[in-house]
């Protein structure tokens, strides 16, 4: 008994020693945080990277004190010829081991976009087991992408959040903008029926400051990020920007608006009656009608009338029918529109084509090839609208219709 | 008929929670402009005259439900059909003010919930409340009632302590002339919400004491009619005859135009709180009648059972009444009080008086016949 | 099954009712369906799995004392 007993205890203290789990341990003050990543091509051709770096101590001090005088984030560059050599080049500079879960945001700049493309950049970041799969792409328009990551912003902190979050916000209420991951951009670059599209992201105003603390402490801030247009792409390079309704319609087709507003025109009046959308779906179905492929959208809205600046009787039926077929009408043109300048482009960004496969396989194949520059282009689209108005807010007519009684 | 017991309390507080449930939602006698609390005590008085005709079917069959005594009057068959179609009737007038209320709450509260969920959340728990029977749904109501005064009477002192009551904006109080408030008032108002009161026909039987009914419905309408025409004096009074009639839900902007003493504002919470206190109690009577006329018509023994399929009936039909809360209100005002309330209310309940009153007469000299 | 039977009988004069009502205020009978079943074709997944719960509820009471009252009798025997 007594010698059982002896190796029951020597294997337990053995075992214990294995289960503590300290191999692969990495003291907090060893790694550097990156929140944001961003990729530039330099006049050599050659990488550049931005890497914005969290420091703690200022972000803590900065949320409570109200604006310290040390910036929460510092930039390292780097150059080499693929990702990987951009980290290891960084670390000559920096006095730790870059640390990439947390980093949320890859900007990548437009030129390097237009030129490359995409192809060559990914796969580093696919690969790694630290980077994430949910991390944000954006492009840098009209700026480089070391300006976008080194800027300094009042009410997040962390620059890279409020990028994000900006994006996130633009395409919930306006529909100007999509939040794409770097899992989605891979698999539509795979996908032979359907186009990556990437928001874009500019800093608007005075581009020289906007690394300079000073930024942060006036309530009017000088250089200003903003969220500008969604990037389209083919075969991985960008080739177009769309912006405003066209980037609004492109969201429609997409399914991926959710609170967007619709301006309606009355009376020669612009903009004269606003109906706020609370929920909508779009359904998309592929056809094969003589031979040939043929696209039907139908998208039903349902929502608020929350302008009216107009004396329309709200209160009477027919006038609501009215206004829901006029605003059927301006978005299904919008949508027209989007859909003749994707055609234009040869960029198959709604994923039409990936329709024609899950649902007519064996033409798909016929299409397959020349779907983008061939068939894509001259595809029939048919789009159906339904708006629903269901409610008025607080009051039914609008107190401009008792103005003018007054007149009279 | 289930074995309950009201008390005269009870039914008073009942019928008034219930008249002035949704009638506080929205303007009421609004076309009257100036003088629709004018209108609303003249069409009270046309709320007496309906009571006395459902008075008087009720000391015939004081036993007995209006399900049931339909069916004596007017035959086994008939009186089914008849029976079917006033459960029908209760069914509409639910679904109605629970598309009422869900909308409200959708406008002012919460805009993207689906309406189908509001509804749901609303009417799972009338279900509940009327699968208990009448007393629990009375005794709800009780509590209820001190909540409801008490609300009521702190926005009345609120409204009177900010000195926002212009009385001058009653006037000119006959810019319509009297005979079209007469002719407005026993078209429209006098349906909504003082015929609804034909609901307690199926109620009237539980109470205890039923000499004491007449008075008790006839105080409850007095005072409910005379709430609500104070209410909308007080609507006109504060907010001006415009805004009054452009505005979706007048109380709502009233309590909203409250500010004393510099804190006590944004009160929008507790008009919420009135609501749902004035719709809870409305629709679960109007749940509860239909209920009940249901298992009396097809003869199911446990009406308990029914509540929850009546009350999947009732949200269906509250959402497909209208697809916007303009056709609600539209269809309320123009196409409800003329095709709906006015046979359901006034045409067969005279014609049921008239016929018991000719059978009992019938009955009554048989029966002598007899005796002698 | 008598309470489906009731259910039934319920829903659909109250259909037809509203849309009559419809009807009345000057819509013609096309517009009038439209407008009666246009809030269940916009919805929210949340919505979705609700209305199905609340369904299938219904149906599982319909058959809920049937199973009891069978297993009540076989106790009793």
């Amino acid at each position: 008994m007594n010698r059982k007993r002896l190796v029951l205890l020597l294997m337990m203290l053995i075992a214990a020693t294995f289960t503590t789990g300290c191999w692969d341990k990495t003291e907090l003050n060893e790694m550097a945080i990156v929140s944001a990543v961003g990729l530039d091509r330099n006049k050599e051709g050659k990488l550049v990277g931005t890497f914005q770096i969290i420091n703690p101590g200022n972000v803590a001090g900065a949320l409570q004190g109200g604006g310290g005088s040390n910036p929460p984030i510092s930039i390292y560059r780097a150059t080499g010829d693929n990702v990987l050599e951009l980290d290891g080049n960084a670390s000559m500079k920096i006095s730790r081991d870059m640390y990439f879960a947390h980093a949320n945001l890859v900007v990548i700049g437009e030129e390097l976009a237009k030129e490359e493309g995409l192809n060559d950049i990914f796969d580093a970041f696919e690969r790694s087991p630290e980077f994430r799969a949910t991390t944000r792409i954006v492009i840098a328009r009209g700026v480089k992408a070391r300006d976008i990551v080194e800027t300094l912003t009042a009410i997040d902190k962390v620059s890279a959040e409020k990028v994000i979050r900006t994006i996130e916000t633009t395409e919930k209420t306006q529909g100007k903008s999509i939040s794409i991951n770097l899992q989605e951009v891979i698999k539509n670059l795979l996908s032979t029926g359907k186009e990556p599209i990437i928001s874009g992201f500019t800093v608007r105003g005075n581009t020289g400051k906007e690394d300079k603390m000073e930024n942060t402490m006036s309530s009017d801030i000088e250089a200003n990020p903003n969220a500008a247009g969604i990037g389209v792409f083919k075969d991985g390079k960008l080739i177009d920007w769309l912006d405003g309704d066209k980037a609004i319609g492109s969201m429609w087709v997409l399914d991926r608006i959710e609170n967007v507003h619709l301006y309606l025109d009355w009376e020669g009046k612009k903009n004269a009656v606003t109906y706020s959308v609370i929920r909508q779906k779009t359904n998309i179905g592929a056809k094969i009608v003589n031979g040939k492929p043929k696209i039907s959208i139908k998208v039903r809205a349902e929502g608020d009338i929350r302008e009216a600046n107009v004396p329309l009787n709200l209160t009477d039926m027919h006038v609501l029918i009215d206004i829901e077929r006029k605003l059927a009408k301006e978005l299904k043109k919008e949508m027209e529109d989007a859909i003749v300048r994707a055609q234009k482009n040869k960029s198959d960004i709604f994923g039409f084509g990936e329709l024609m496969h899950e649902s007519h396989p064996k033409e798909w194949k016929k299409l397959e090839k020349n779907w983008d520059d061939d068939t894509f282009p001259k595809l029939e689209v048919d789009v159906q609208v339904e708006t629903f108005i269901r409610r008025t807010g607080l009051r039914n007519k609008p107190f401009l219709s008792n103005l003018q009684k007054k007149d009279q | 008929m289930e074995k309950a017991n009201i008390s005269g309390y009870q039914l008073f507080v009942l019928i008034f929670l219930f008249e002035m449930g949704s009638a506080l939602l929205v303007p009421l006698a609004g076309e009257a402009k100036q003088a629709a609390w004018l209108v609303i005590l003249i069409a009270m008085i046309g709320g007496f005259i309906l009571f006395f005709i459902y008075y008087g079917l009720f000391q015939y069959y004081p036993d007995q439900l209006l399900t049931e005594f339909v069916r004596n009057i007017l035959g086994n068959f008939l009186g089914r059909i008849v029976a079917f179609l006033y459960i029908l009737y209760f069914i509409y007038l639910a679904a109605r003010v629970l598309r009422d209320f869900g909308d409200t709450l959708l406008t002012f509260a919460y805009p993207h919930i689906p309406l189908f969920v509001a509804n749901a959340a609303f009417i799972l728990v009338v279900v509940y409340t009327v699968r208990k029977g009448i007393e629990v749904v009375t005794r709800t109501g009780e509590l209820f009632f001190v909540l409801e005064n008490l609300l009521l009477m702190t926005f009345f002192l609120l409204i009177i302590a900010s000195g926002m009551i212009h009385l001058n904006n009653l006037k000119p109080i006959f810019e319509i002339s009297g005979t079209e408030m007469v002719k407005m008032a026993f078209t429209k108002t006098v349906f909504f919400p003082f015929g609804e009161i034909i609901v307690f026909l199926m109620i009237f039987p539980y109470l205890n004491e039923h000499k004491r009914l007449k008075k008790i419905g006839i105080w409850s309408l007095a005072t409910s009619g005379l709430f609500l025409a104070v209410i909308m004096a007080v609507n006109v009074s504060v907010l001006g005859v415009d805004l009054m009639t452009r505005s979706q839900y007048p109380l709502l902007t009233l309590i909203q135009s409250i500010e004393v003493a510099g804190f006590l504002e944004r009160l929008d919470v507790y008009f919420l709180f009135l609501l749902m206190i004035g719709g809870f109690i409305k629709i679960c009577v109007f749940t509860y009648v239909a209920v009940t006329g249901t298992a009396n018509v097809f003869n199911v023994k446990q009406p308990s059972r029914l509540a929850y399929p009546v009350g999947i009936v009732i949200l269906l039909i509250s959402i497909i009444i209208s697809s916007s809360y303009t056709e609600h209100i539209h269809e309320g005002l123009k196409a409800v009080p003329n095709y709906i309330h006015l046979p359901f209310q006034v045409i067969i309940p005279l014609l049921l008086l008239i016929i018991a009153f000719f059978k009992n007469r019938k009955k009554g000299k048989t029966s002598t016949k007899k005796s002698s | 099954m008598k309470f489906f039977g009731i259910t039934l009988l319920l829903l659909f004069p109250l259909v037809v009712i509203s849309l009559g009502m419809d009807i009345l205020m000057g819509f013609d009978l096309d517009n009038s369906i439209k407008h009666a079943f246009n809030p269940f074709l916009v919805k929210d997944p949340a919505e979705l799995i609700l209305f199905f719960i609340l369904l299938a509820f219904l149906v599982f009471s319909f058959f809920y004392r049937k199973k009891k009252k069978k297993n009540k009798g076989k106790g009793q025997q």
